[in-house]
Order: structure tokens, then sequence, then C-alpha cells
């Protein structure tokens, strides 16, 4: 690792559906609305074909999903901010960004350690040791967009997508990037928010008359008198 | 006394023209004309013979004049491809309907009407949306699409005419809306239908706008209102096969191709996604012949009026005589809503030769 290891007693990985949600709401966020951002990269990434050039498909996938984050985000006060490259969403007072990346196969794996599928420029290096400050600076807390309003810093997190044909899933989880190895691959994070997977197709999801199947509109019974 | 405007109603209902007629009777044109102009009427063999062609008992020609649906407040599915002959069979049908229906509110008292009017709202989407909130099914399947319109004061009567352009139509007849709905489609294309017709009832009341695009508005409506967004988004995935369209379409109870359509509407499947789907579709020949098809739904109020009637003694012989019209007339705007299935080949309903019909049938 060539970045300033992040001290590793204080890494959170959260999974429980209630500490996630939790965990985005101090950030202004809604699971739901990220699970889109990574429905929305995997719907483009599924219209590329063959006649598609092989690399297109990732990037569609990505671009598309940069500008849901954004559609969605935009009219709740959030900004589209493009940096030396990188294009980011950042909450209204400038405190959290995120930046949309694709994930290796361990995305979404609490047990198992991520890294971005593609190496990373210097804007990301520049986000990634800000990350870190800010961890050495308030060392016994779970950051909150207020704290770091307060210090006019912001924390850059990654929403990281997986498209896993052998599962059939997408998984994805919002991560805080705190290392790079050296091909330049973030590889560390001091925070991971495990989002719920996409499955892909029916295959997962039954629909079965006593399972998943919505209840109907109520039976009627109509009244009819008779005339006297 | 003969009513002309009668032999003019029954010679539309049986897709007649004049000239077509005055072949069938042996007698000049110029003799048509004079009947139904009520210059002169006509003799009494020819009477015999009017009856006999145009299939309505001697007492139905010198009733009292019908109310007809007129072409401007009824609303055709595909009145571009329509001839003009099958829009006034269509019509005239709705007119022998208004009839039978006095005559059964005369003895019954039925729902009261329960349609706002939506025609301000944005989108039909809207529309559909606020229909749902306002009867309260919020976002449920609609369990009997016939049902739901009988509960809402809607009369229900069916089309029996064999035209594929003729789906379904409906009218105003005063304060009190009528759908008409062909019985010989599958049972997903008829709640279609229906959620069509319903459509235009809520938003194309004041009359505009005609054509196409009041068409293609009800082609929303009828969609969202049978899918609603949020259902279709709680059960359906962005990327389905084809094998688990054939299972989701249950929940909903309608066509493939109109699940697929909606699918793409509420924005889960890409354009991509949507068009394979669509070939498909058209490929195993799903268009035509509704895969799992669902059973034909039946009308309550119908039932409920027939069965009633048959305690007083009056059965469908009784009841065709009352009403000065065969009985076979009574059984086309009936029976299809009664019976599971027409008797008679071409009347079967399509693709579920398997499903035993519902055996009720009121005599």
């Amino acid at each position: 690792m060539s970045s300033s290891a992040a001290p590793s007693p204080r890494k959170r990985i959260l999974t429980d559906p209630i500490d996630v949600r939790g965990r985005l709401h101090d950030l202004g966020l809604e699971e739901d609305d990220l699970r889109s951002v990574a429905n929305r990269g995997l719907a483009a990434r599924l219209s590329c074909t063959e006649n598609h050039p092989l690399q297109s498909a990732g990037y569609y996938a990505w671009s598309e999903a940069v500008c849901a984050m954004r559609e969605i985000h935009i009219p709740r006060g959030w900004e589209r901010s493009d940096e030396s490259n990188l294009p980011f969403t950042v909450n209204a007072d400038r405190s959290v960004a995120i930046a949309i990346a694709t994930g290796d196969e361990n995305t979404g794996c609490p047990d198992r350690e991520p890294c971005t599928k593609s190496s990373k420029g210097p804007k990301t290096r520049s986000v990634v040791d800000a990350n870190v400050g800010q961890i050495l600076m308030f060392p016994d807390l779970v950051l909150k967009p207020e704290h770091l309003a307060q210090i006019n810093a912001r924390m850059t997190w990654l929403l990281l997508m997986h498209f896993d044909p052998i599962a059939r899933e997408v998984r994805s989880e919002l991560s805080r990037p705190v290392s790079m190895d050296q091909d330049q691959r973030v590889d560390g994070w001091d925070e991971r928010i495990i989002l719920r997977s996409i499955p892909l197709d029916g295959d997962l999801v039954r629909v079965s008359p006593t399972g998943n199947t919505p209840p109907q509109s109520p039976e009627i019974v109509l009244e009819i008198k008779r005339r006297a | 006394m003969f009513n002309p405007t009668r032999l003019r109603l029954a010679r539309k209902r049986r897709g007649h023209t004049k000239s077509s007629l005055a072949v069938k009777l042996g007698v000049d044109l110029r003799a048509v004309y004079a009947y139904e102009s009520g210059e002169y009427p006509p003799a009494e063999d020819t009477l015999r013979k009017i009856q006999l062609v145009l299939d309505f008992p001697e007492a139905f020609f010198s009733g009292d004049d019908l109310e007809e649906p007129s072409p401007d407040t009824a609303s055709f599915r595909a009145m571009t491809k329509m001839l003009s002959g099958q829009r006034d069979m269509a019509l005239e049908t709705g007119a022998i309907a208004f009839h039978i229906n006095n005559w059964l509110e005369s003895k019954f008292e039925l729902p009261p009407t329960d349609l706002p009017d939506l025609s301000n709202e944005p989108t039909p989407e809207v529309a559909a949306d606020s229909l749902r909130r306002y009867w309260g099914i919020g976002e449920m399947p609609i369990r009997n699409m016939i049902h739901l319109l009988e509960a809402k004061g809607v009369r229900v009567y069916s089309l029996a005419i064999d035209a594929r352009e003729v789906d379904a139509f409906s009218a105003w007849k005063g304060s009190t809306p009528f759908v008409f709905l062909n019985t010989n489609k599958s049972s997903e294309h008829s709640r279609y239908d229906a959620a069509h017709e319903l459509g235009h009832l809520i938003l194309h009341r004041q009359g505009s706008p005609q054509g196409r695009e009041a068409e293609r508005q009800a082609n929303l409506f009828a969609g969202a209102f049978l899918m609603p967004r949020a259902s279709v988004l709680a059960h359906a995935r962005p990327f389905p096969t084809l094998s688990r369209l054939i299972e989701l379409k249950k929940i909903w109870i309608t066509s493939l191709a109109a699940l697929n359509y909606r699918l793409h509407e509420v924005g889960l499947t890409s354009d991509w996604v949507y068009r394979g789907l669509c070939i498909e579709i058209a490929k195993r020949g799903y268009r035509t012949k509704e895969p799992n098809g669902a059973p034909r739904e039946v009308s309550q109020a119908l039932l409920l009026m027939l069965a009633a009637l048959r305690q007083d003694g009056i059965g469908r012989h009784k009841m065709a005589e009352a009403l000065s019209i065969s009985s076979t007339e009574l059984d086309q705007l009936l029976f299809g809503l009664v019976m599971t299935a027409i008797e008679g080949g071409r009347h079967k309903p399509t693709g579920k030769s398997s499903e035993p019909p519902a055996l009720i049938r009121v005599k």
C-alpha cells in the first residue's frame, strides 16, 4: 500500500438494514435511491450488444449511474460537480461528495475487501488522502456531515457497483475509501455500507400463490334490490 | 302501429343496408325508403318477411322509439379501422341493451353511478392513480374488472359481434354509463378492454378529444389502471425472461403484450429488452393465443337479476317476449357475460378449450 494506512480498529461494515438506513440517513441518503442508481447502470450495461465495442458495457453502466445519481439527488438539493475529470454528486453544504465506481467481485460482500476494477487518477488520490486526514483529526467519531461542515471539509464516498453474472445479481455498497494499491486502484475502506443486492431475473424471485403475490382488490358483493 | 324507427334500428343491428334489405325482401329500394321514412308501412306479408330476415318478432316493430347511443357520445376502440356498417351494428346493439336495461331497472335498483370526471388530470396515468385512490383500491391488482365496474354503477353488456375491429365501446345514457364488451376475446383482452372503456368514461365524458388521441389516452389509462406503477415496481424486475413474464402476468391478470409494454413504460425494462420480448411474444404466437389464460369474468349484476326473475317465474323466453325481441338477441347481450362460453363453434373463447365452462346458466 502506498497510501497512509487507515487505523484498522475503527473500520465499520454495516449490513443490518436498520444500521444501513440510519447511517445513510446521516448522509442524507436512502438505500432504495442508491439501489436504483445501480439499477440504471445495470440497465445501460445490458442494452449493449455484440455490436458495441467490448469496453463500452462498463463505461455505459458507469456513465448512466452517474447521471441517475444526479437526477435522483438534484431535486433534493444536491449538485453535480466535475473536478479534474472525476464526476461527483455533492450535498447542499458541500460536506459529502459521492463518486461512482465499478468494483471487483468482492463488492457487497461484508467478509471480503473489495477493490475498484480500474486504476484511478490523481483526483481520487487526493480525496482518499483527505478522507485519511479527517480520520486522524476525529479519531473517535463516526463522521457526520455536520462535523465536516464545521471545518469546511468534505468527505468522499464511492458507490461501488458489481455486476455478477454467476450469482445473477448486482451488488453495491457505499464506502469511504482510505487507501489505494500500487496500481492506483482503491483497495481500503474506513466504512462500508452494504446495500441489498438486485436480482437480475425472475429465476431468483418466485411468484407463488402463497409467497410473493400481492393481495387482490377485495371481492365485490353487489347489492341489487327489487323495486316495490 | 308500425314504427319506422324500429325497422331502421333492426336493419342496422343486422348489418343490412337499405338496398341489401330490399334484395332480401324482394322489394324495390324505394319501398324500404318509404317504410323507414314513415311514408307508408310494409304490407302484411312483407312485414312477416321482415321479421324473418331480421329475426325480430312482430311486436318489436310496433313499440315506441328506442333511445340509441349516438356516434359522437360512444367511444370505439378502433374507429379509424371500423366500417360504418360495423359501427351501426354496435350502436344498435347498444340501443337494444338500453331497452333491456330500462326494463331491468324498472324491476331492480342497481348501484348508483360513482364515476368522477377526471378529464382535468394532467395525464391518464395520474387519472388512473386518482381513481384508484378515490375507490380505495390503492395499488392492489383488480380481482374482477366487470364486478368493479358494476359496483360503481356502470351497466355492462356483451357485444356478440364477429368483427375484430369492434373490441368494446362505451356510452353515456343520460347520467348512466354503459360498457359493451366483446366476449369472444380472451379474458385478459377483455379486462384490458373494460379498463380502456373505463378510461373513456372518466376522461372523455365531455367528448373531447376524439379519435387517435382519445384512444391513446384510454390505452395509457388502461395500462396504468390494471398495472399500477408501484405495484409493478414492487414485483417485476428489470431483466425478465419470457417465462418470467408468463408468471408475472398472473398478478395483474393481463396479457403478455400489455405487461411487456407496461414494464417498459414504468422504466423497468430498456428499449432493447422491451423489443426483444415483443419479438419473442410474436414468434411464439402469444399475441393471438394468450398462454395460461385466466378464467373469463362473468357479470354479477345480470346473474343476480336473472336469478331473481327466475324465482318470479320469468325465464329467458318470457323475458324476451316482454321485451319483444328474440331469445337469441337476449342471449347475445346477456349470456356472454353470464356464461363463460357462448355455445356454438365460432364463439368459443380463444385459447382455453381445456377450461371447463362455468356451470352458470339461468334458464
